[in-house]
Formats: C-alpha cells, sequence, structure tokens
C-alpha cells in the first residue's frame, strides 16, 4: 500500500496498524512550519542517533522548504538512509530497529538507520572449546557474526547476500561465499531453498538447518552448526556457504560430510602429528561409542563362546546375583547415564560437572552393590559414554547416540546377525545421504566420481604444508590454494 | 550438480560393487565345489578361469564400450529388436532372481549354522532381502558407496587373516597329482562359467561415468577375487588336507579356525569372517534386487521405480524359499544356468558389434 500525501492520513494508518503495540513510539516535530511524523520501536533503538541525527538537525537546522529528499540529503547526518514508498517498507524498518520519518505533502518517508538492538557483546565459546586457538564466538546479532567473519576474510570477493525469512517474524538471513571458490549452484540453490521457505517465524539457526537439509527424516545432520567464527572463515575459504541467521548464536555450514563432524578448530592450530593422532582417536571412539553396548549384548547372550573363556568367567562371575536380563542390564545402565547428561546439561555449569562425576560413581557402584547390574555393564556404559564425547561436533553426537540404540535393540533380536545387519543398515544410510551435492560418506566413498578424492584432511591431517589442494566443495578451477612450485598461481 | 545426483557411478565403485559381491559368496561356494573336481590342484584351476573370466570381460567391454553411450537395454533392443530383447531379459531376469536366491538361501543357511542357531533362515533371508531393498530404492550411487567401504573392510581383513595364515602352510599338500593336473582345465572351466555369468556387469558398466575406464575395472576387479579365492582356497587345502576340504561347506570361513592370531580377543574367528559373508550378501542381494528391478523396468518400458524394486524382492524371497524348502541339485541347476548366461553374454555384445557394423 503505498503512502498518501497527507501526513494526518499516514499518521492514523500507522497508529491504526500499530494499535495495541506500547513499544512503538509515535513523535511529532516541526520542520519550520512543515508537520513532520516520527516513528520508532522503544529500546531496539539508539536514542543518541535519533536525538542527535535527526531530531536536533531537523528541527533546529530545518527550514520550511525543503522537502523530504532534500531533508535525507541535507540534515539527517547517518550513514544508512532510505526512502521508501510503501506502508510495508515502513512497518518492516520499523520493526526492524529503524526509524521513519514522514513529513506532510510528500508520498515518501525517510527510513533512518538507527538501530541499537540490546547486545550481550562477543562471548567465549561453550560447546566447541579449545586449547589453542581463539576463543570468539558467535552472538544472538547477526549483524555481529558477520562482521566476526569479514574480520577474517578480508576478501573483496567475500559476498554476503541479505534475505528475510518468515512470514511475521522477517528474520534476517544472510548467506556468505567467497565468489569464485565457492561453487555457484550450491549458491545458487541454497538462495533458492532460503527463499522457498514458508513459515510463520524462523528463530533460530537450528530452524532453518531443518529447513534446508534434504533427507530431513534423517537422524544425522546434513549441515554443520557452529559457534566458532574462525571455523566458519576456514568454511568459507573452502569454498562452502555459510548461513547467518539474526538472533542465533550458531551459524550454518553446507554443504557437510561425516568427516568434516570429526574436524576441530584446534586441529590446524597444533602440530599435525599429534591431532593426526587425535583425529584416529575421535573415528575409534565414534565407532566404540555406537557399537559397544550392542556388540555386548550380542556377544554375552548369543555367542559367549566367542568370548576368551576368562573373560568369559569373568562375566559371568559379575553378573552372579543379577536378577535382570543382560538386555535390561544395558538399558538401565544407558538410562542412568542418558539422565545424568540430561540433568547435567540444565544444570549451573560449575555444578553440571560435579553433579556428573558424583552422580556417575554414586549410581554406578550403587547399581553394582545392589546387584542390580554387573560391573561390567557399568564399564561399557561409561566408556560408551565417554568415547561419544570425543566426537567434537553435539549434534553429530546426538545421532550416534540414536543410533547406539537402533544396534542394541536390534542385536537383542538377533544377536551377531542383527549386530552385523544394524551396523550394515546405518552404513547404507549414511551412504544414501547428500549434503547439496556432496556424498554424506565423502572421501571414503563416492569422492572418485568427479576424479577429486582428498584424503589428506580425514583420518589424518597432513602437515598444512602439503594441503595444498581445497576440500572438494570449491570449484574445480580454483582447487589449489597455494601456490605450487614451479607451477602457475591458480588464483 | 556435482558429482552426484545423477545416478551414475564411478570406475572405482563399479570395481567395489563386484568386489564386495562375488568376493564373499565366491569364497564360500566356489571352492567346494572346484576341489571336488581338481582336488589340491583347486587353486591354480580358481586362478586360470578367473583369469579367463577377467579376460573375457575385458575384451567384451573394451569392443562394447562406446555403445554404453546410450544404456544397455538401448543396446539391446537396438541389436536384437524388441521381441527377442524381451525374451533376453527375461531370461536374464530369471538368472539373476535365481542366483541371488540361491546365494542369499546359502546365505541364510551359513547364518544359521556358523552365526546364530536361533535365527531362523527364512527370517534372515528376509532381514537381507529388506536392507538390500533399501539399498537398492536408494539407487545406484548408494549402492556405489557401501560398496566401496564394504569391498575396502573385506579386503583388508581377509588379507589380514591370510598374511596369519601364511606361516601355518603346508606347500606339500597343494602339489597337485598326475590325476588332479589333469583335471585343472575342467575346474578352470568351470570356474569360468561361475565368474562369467556375470551378465549385470553390462548393466553396471552402462551405468559408469566414464564408460572407457568400465573394461578395465571390471578386469581389476576380477583379478582381485580370483587371486584372494585362489589363495583362500590353497589355504583352506593346506590345513584340512584335499579329502577332509571337500567335505568341508564353508571351507575358507572355517579354516579361519586354525589362524593363529597374536593377542587375539575373539575366540572364534570363523564368525567374524562370516559376518563379511553377510557383508557380502547384503551387496549381492542389494545389487541383484537393483538389477533386476532395471530389467523389469526396461521389460515394461516405464522408468524403475520402488513397484519394480518390492517386485524384484518378492521375486528373490519365494524364489529362495522354494529352493531352502525343495530338496535338488540346486547347484547344478546354477551350473546349467550359468552356462546358458555365460553364451547369452559373449553373444549378445557380438551380434549387436556384428549388425553395427553392417
Amino acid at each position: 500500500m503505498e503512502i498518501y500525501k497527507e501526513l494526518s492520513k499516514n499518521k492514523e494508518h500507522i497508529k491504526n496498524t500499530f494499535y495495541g503495540a506500547d513499544d512503538i513510539v509515535f513523535k511529532e516535530f516541526n520542520n519550520g512550519t512543515t508537520k513532520c511524523f516520527m516513528v520508532y520501536t522503544d529500546n531496539i533503538v539508539d536514542s543518541a542517533s535519533i536525538e542527535n541525527a535527526i531530531l536536533t538537525n531537523i528541527m533546529v537546522r530545518g527550514t520550511t522548504k525543503q522537502n523530504i529528499e532534500e531533508i535525507e540529503k541535507h540534515l539527517i547526518s547517518v550513514g544508512e538512509t532510505e526512502l521508501v514508498e510503501s506502508f510495508e517498507q515502513i512497518f518492516d524498518a520499523v520493526l526492524l530497529g529503524d526509524t521513519v520519518v514522514l513529513t506532510d505533502n510528500d508520498n515518501k518517508a525517510i527510513v533512518v538507520s538507527t538501530k541499537g538492538w540490546p547486545s550481550r557483546g562477543i562471548p567465549e565459546t561453550q560447546t566447541e572449546i579449545v586449547v589453542q586457538g581463539p576463543k570468539d564466538a558467535f552472538t544472538e546479532q547477526g549483524s555481529i557474526n558477520t562482521v566476526l567473519i569479514r574480520r577474517r576474510i578480508r576478501d573483496i570477493a567475500l559476498k554476503v547476500k541479505r534475505i528475510k525469512c518468515g512470514r511475521r517474524s522477517k528474520t534476517d538471513i544472510a548467506v556468505m561465499y567467497i565468489k569464485g571458490i565457492a561453487k555457484d549452484e550450491i549458491v545458487k540453490n541454497v538462495i533458492k531453498q532460503i527463499n522457498s521457505i514458508d513459515v510463520d517465524c524462523i528463530l533460530d539457526s537450528g530452524y532453518m538447518e531443518q529447513f534446508l537439509e534434504k533427507r530431513y527424516k534423517s537422524p544425522f545432520p546434513q549441515l554443520q552448526l557452529t559457534e566458532r567464527p574462525d571455523k566458519a572463515a576456514s568454511a568459507i575459504y573452502e569454498g562452502r556457504v555459510v548461513v547467518v541467521v539474526d538472533n542465533s548464536p550458531f551459524v550454518i555450514i553446507l554443504p557437510s560430510t561425516l568427516n568434516i563432524f570429526f574436524q576441530s578448530s584446534e586441529d590446524y592450530y597444533e602440530r599435525w602429528e599429534i591431532m593426526s593422532c587425535l583425529r584416529i582417536l575421535r573415528f575409534f571412539a565414534a565407532a566404540l561409542s555406537v557399537a559397544l553396548p550392542g556388540l555386548y549384548i550380542a556377544l554375552t547372550v548369543y555367542r559367549p563362546d566367542l568370548i576368551p573363556t576368562e573373560l568369559a568367567l569373568k562375566i559371568s562371575s559379575g553378573r552372579t546375583n543379577v536378577p535382570f536380563p543382560t538386555i535390561a542390564e544395558v538399558l538401565i545402565m544407558e538410562t542412568a547415564f542418558e539422565l545424568l547428561r540430561e540433568a547435567g546439561v540444565r544444570l549451573p555449569s560449575p555444578m553440571s560437572s560435579a553433579f556428573g562425576i558424583v552422580g556417575g560413581i554414586v549410581i554406578g557402584s550403587a547399581a553394582v552393590d545392589a546387584g542390580i547390574v554387573g560391573p561390567v555393564v557399568v564399564i561399557i556404559a561409561a566408556l560408551s559414554g565417554i568415547c561419544s564425547f570425543a566426537v567434537p561436533n553435539p549434534a553429530f553426537v546426538s545421532s550416534l547416540r540414536l543410533a547406539k540404540y537402533f544396534i542394541i535393540f536390534i542385536s537383542t533380536f538377533m544377536g551377531l546377525f542383527g549386530f552385523y545387519t544394524s551396523v550394515f543398515i546405518i552404513l547404507a544410510h549414511l551412504a544414501s545421504l547428500e549434503s547439496y551435492g556432496v556424498p554424506y560418506l565423502y572421501p571414503f566413498c563416492g569422492g572418485s566420481v568427479n576424479g577429486y578424492t582428498d584424503f589428506k584432511d580425514t583420518l589424518i591431517r597432513v602437515p598444512l604444508k602439503k594441503m595444498e589442494k581445497r576440500p572438494v566443495f570449491s570449484k574445480m578451477s580454483q582447487k589449489f590454494r597455494m601456490t605450487r612450485k614451479g607451477k602457475e598461481e591458480t588464483k | 550438480m556435482n558429482f552426484s545426483c545423477n545416478d551414475k557411478i564411478s570406475n572405482n565403485q563399479l570395481r567395489a560393487i563386484i568386489i564386495a559381491a562375488i568376493l564373499g559368496n565366491a569364497a564360500i561356494t566356489l571352492p567346494i565345489y572346484i576341489i571336488n573336481i581338481s582336488g589340491a590342484a583347486a587353486y591354480i584351476s580358481i586362478a586360470i578361469g578367473g583369469a579367463f573370466s577377467a579376460l573375457l570381460f575385458y575384451i567384451l567391454l573394451r569392443f562394447t564400450d562406446k555403445f554404453f553411450v546410450k544404456s544397455y537395454d538401448d543396446m539391446v533392443y537396438e541389436c536384437l529388436g524388441n521381441v527377442f530383447g524381451v525374451v533376453i531379459f527375461l531370461i536374464m531376469l530369471a538368472h539373476v532372481l535365481f542366483f541371488c536366491s540361491f546365494q542369499l538361501s546359502m546365505a541364510a543357511d551359513m547364518i544359521k549354522s556358523t552365526m546364530e542357531k536361533n535365527i531362523n533362515d527364512v527370517i534372515s533371508a528376509i532381514v537381507i532381502v529388506v536392507v538390500s531393498a533399501y539399498i537398492a530404492s536408494r539407487g545406484m550411487e548408494c549402492l556405489g558407496r557401501v560398496s566401496e567401504i564394504a569391498s575396502v573392510l573385506m579386503l583388508i581383513f581377509i588379507a589380514f587373516i591370510f598374511i596369519m595364515s601364511i606361516s601355518s602352510m603346508d606347500w606339500k599338500i597343494l602339489i597337485p597329482t598326475v590325476y588332479e593336473k589333469q583335471n585343472i582345465i575342467k575346474g578352470a572351466f568351470n570356474v569360468f562359467c561361475y565368474l562369467s555369468v556375470a551378465e549385470y556387469i553390462f548393466i553396471l558398466a552402462s551405468k559408469t561415468n566414464n564408460t572407457n575406464k568400465a573394461a578395465l575395472s571390471v578386469f581389476t576387479s576380477f583379478i582381485i577375487i580370483t587371486a584372494f579365492v585362489s589363495f583362500g582356497t590353497a589355504l583352506a587345502v593346506s590345513c584340512f588336507g584335499v579329502d577332509e576340504s571337500k567335505r568341508k561347506i564353508w571351507a575358507v570361513i572355517q579354516m579361519m579356525n586354525y589362524a593363529e592370531f597374536p593377542g587375539s580377543l575373539v575366540e572364534r574367528q570363523e564368525v567374524l569372517m562370516s559376518g563379511f559373508y553377510v557383508f557380502s550378501s547384503f551387496i549381492l542381494t542389494g545389487m541383484s534386487v537393483y538389477i533386476a528391478s532395471v530389467i523389469i523396468s526396461s521389460i515394461f518400458k516405464r522408468k524403475n521405480n520402488i513397484k519394480f524394486v518390492f517386485m524384484a524382492c518378492l521375486g528373490i524371497l519365494l524364489i529362495c524359499l522354494v529352493i531352502s524348502k525343495i530338496n535338488f541339485d540346486w547347484l547344478y541347476a546354477v551350473y546349467v544356468f550359468n552356462i546358458i548366461m555365460c553364451f547369452i553374454v559373449i553373444l549378445s555384445p557380438a551380434v549387436y558389434i556384428i549388425r553395427r557394423k553392417k
């Protein structure tokens, strides 16, 4: 709907629209003898900007003869201003923290950028802590998040495409990538996907993640969420696309593969030999965390003859007074562990670690003493739980937990055959996943289709000097990130 | 976009599918069959037969690769006409279903005897088919990716076992007698017929993103399979002796129990080995379901969809039930069917090449 020429009509329409919203401030004032009207949302604007750059200038230095274009050009001393012609643009601007100025006899309005959101500053990382490396993390303010990334990529090719998403929330989304390195198909696809989202609100990047995933019914995350700006910047340098969602301290990185969930920022900040060993350990830990309880059930219940005799005797003697079947034992301990973990998350951080340790020890030893579970099951559950924490990505850890219960369930009914079958089903499911055209299990499989398999950053992380190529996500023409000695520089 | 989402596989994946599908099954069914023909010289028969098989596929695929620009079914229809094309595809379908069902019944039997005595063989067959149907319904790429991982796991594990077993090998037993030497070629011919029935290789090869290199991939995969099965047979014969090996149904697997592993955590390694055979069964069944659904779709001239996958699964399960319930020398039936398919495999591309030249 277009803005009227008469200020009184405009005023009435705006006030009627915002009726009941007490945090919207309406201010009438004069520019010489011309009537002006200003509207903004309280507390999300920078009051000093409004007073100094708008009110003082117009009321003191303004003259009657100036029209709205001249006011915008000569009186408002704010860098970002825009003339708009519709009420929808006015309402969007007001809700976003901008201030709108209207004058009499003009069917346009000035939108002045006066955003002054309450912010908690740049926090430290909470979920992806590293010993060596930057400590800053993303915050809830999308604009700060883009700045945190831009600070690390001082390249004119870094593009930021802004999109509004959510019919009512009108959440600001920023799609960031380096033009020339990121594949155009992926960028186009992401923007198309975001534009196609038709929902009331996008409150967090978790919402956006679920809308962007192709196989949303899969328990495995196909996009990566991170709270670390260095990780996001590194992803952009690799040719991936970062989606910053306003009001969320996590940004989305895509495409993502299973291998990426085992990578930590620290891997690249410390010596390659040590980090490679840790990388192998993470993969091993993930396998253990998923398979150990299921394998224990399959072996002890169905095929105890496969266990070395002495170990089998020890397991058996530990279970002498246990009244429950093995499956119940395992489920009791696994459920106790899940409860401890869930309760620990809700507790304040100084208490949660103490609660976890005390709870684990007390419940474990009490359960063994009471004869509810055998000691080996406590070890199995604890080992499986601890191993899952070795994986750096929390979303992926949750998927592994779910997979663990799937293997337990199938192994309970079909023993060792069930164990093999469930492992194969998980493998087949992972193989069927893709993230924006990249096979989920790349580069372990599927990579050779393009004749471009790179194992230098998988189970081991080779020295940075040897990592000449970017991962497969980038354009083929930009696959070298280093100048190759004696060969033409690619960039 | 990129390298996926195009329902094509790479040449590595083609190699992986063939290895994952055939290696496990060949290691189970082939040794006892060939040991009964050529005795201690079975490993030589397998090596010769496998090498010829690899060569045959290499030559056929080299001649036909340029025609794979079209799909395999287009090629067959163009070559033989609609009626004969449909007949050929029906024979192929019957063979794929029958061969897969036979291997499935063997797998179910082996699972029951070595892995889980409590699991009914029908239940395990159904489980394998359902899981395979999931892979087949996800398409060619999914099958290729799973095979890549499964084949690497299988090869590493089997190679490790073989290396550990070499020290306990009795080489004298492996020297063939005069009678056994005379039967080497007969055994080799049987191996050749067993391995050369893989008509689905043409369908797979036509789905690679670089058909020019498909011949080499198939060749190397057959050489790897031959090497592993031949060596496994030699190990089994040296471990049990010729007479005992003839009676052992899963000689290569049972041999595992006699392999010494330093600090082993598992008492009976044969169960671990049979686990890899289960993986192989999944891949073989998955591939057969997929190929069968492709053949059904080409017979009906429709796009491949989930209905055809379901039909293929049902067919495999029914035939498997018949095989497991009716007492008959099914191995002989497989053998006869294999020879028929061997001729079809050789003849259909040859006819195509001749007709194209005219």
